[in-house]
């Protein structure tokens, strides 16, 4: 009973003010290029982070966004994780955020492989199209931010403002 | 056969039922005798004066207890956008002129909504009151009869 009251508490406190705790359409673009002699892969990852709060607003906002597959971590790499980070997030708002990772075959190899795309063929191309990344195979973690009220940000910069 | 008493039954359910009407009846007045006749003050004096928009939209931006942001249904969902432009707006120092003016009719409006349903809440749940202590004066009576 009291596990239940507890955790009903903690689901309501948490319910108040819910932060970002996924990356909304979440897709990436793999280039491949050649530097001294090996291939060179870098990886533009974008998406958005929505605040579905009426009246709290996210500021210095950063996760690290971790690709998995069937539930488990892809190996740590130059690709995963990636910090993603927004300054501000306003209520009702989606602000979208990109992110830039650089890293060797043995980085972009897991990637690919859960995305099903032939490494050959991205070497061949010299990037790959854009790739919508399915839900389930990336979540955010380490998630930092402040939580502040909309109506004191705004009453702050009114009274700064006179 | 023995009368079973519901008076104490019927007393309860009066003093609930007005406790809730008398909550709802406050802050129906509260917002419709105080914060709107404030806020139409300000969107009057205009431009003119200095920052009177920005400072409806601070008190709009407080939204009424019934009427909160987040409840809106499917055809509300425009305010949705005026919130997201004007928040980045007022706090980015760029305020708010008077081409404004529409959208902060549109939140006020709804303000005006929000208070007019607690306000027929508190109506309604002083009805009930009314009825529990019609229902407790003919209980004791019928029971002082027995």
């Amino acid at each position: 009973m009291k596990r239940s009251i507890a955790f009903l508490s903690l689901a309501l406190v948490a319910g108040c003010a819910r932060a970002p705790e996924k990356l909304e359409s979440p897709r990436l673009v793999i280039h491949a290029s050649i530097r001294d002699n090996s291939v060179h892969f870098t990886m533009n990852l974008v998406g958005g982070l929505r605040n579905e709060n009426s009246d709290r607003a996210f500021l210095d906002y950063s996760a690290d966004a971790v690709f998995s597959e069937k539930g488990k971590r892809l190996p740590d790499s130059a690709f995963n994780p990636v910090r993603i980070s927004a300054p501000a997030i306003f209520p009702f708002e989606t602000v979208p955020v990109s992110v830039i990772a650089s890293g060797g075959e043995k980085d972009v190899r897991p990637l690919l492989d859960m995305l099903e795309i032939d490494y050959d063929e991205v070497v061949k191309s010299g990037v790959t199209e854009e790739i919508y990344v399915p839900d389930e195979n990336i979540e955010l973690e380490r998630v930092g931010f402040r939580r502040e009220s909309i109506h004191s940000i705004l009453k702050g910069k009114a009274h700064e403002k006179n | 056969m023995k009368k079973i008493d519901d008076s104490r039954l019927y007393l309860w359910f009066t003093a609930i039922t007005f406790l809730i009407a008398l909550v709802c009846g406050v802050i129906a007045s509260y917002s419709m005798m105080r914060v709107e006749p404030r806020v139409e003050a300000m969107l009057a004096a205009g431009e003119g004066a200095a920052s009177s928009y920005g400072e409806a939209y601070l008190m709009l931006r407080d939204p009424q207890v019934f009427a909160r942001y987040e409840n809106f249904d499917a055809a509300a969902q425009p305010i949705k956008f005026i919130l997201r432009d004007f928040d980045r707006r007022v706090s980015s120092g760029e305020g708010l002129s008077a081409a404004d003016r529409p959208y902060l009719d549109i939140l006020l409006e709804r303000r005006r909504l929000g208070s007019a349903l607690t306000r027929n809440t508190s109506v309604f749940f002083a009805l009930l009151s009314l009825l529990g202590l019609g229902m407790f004066v003919y209980e004791r009576r019928s029971l002082n009869r027995a």
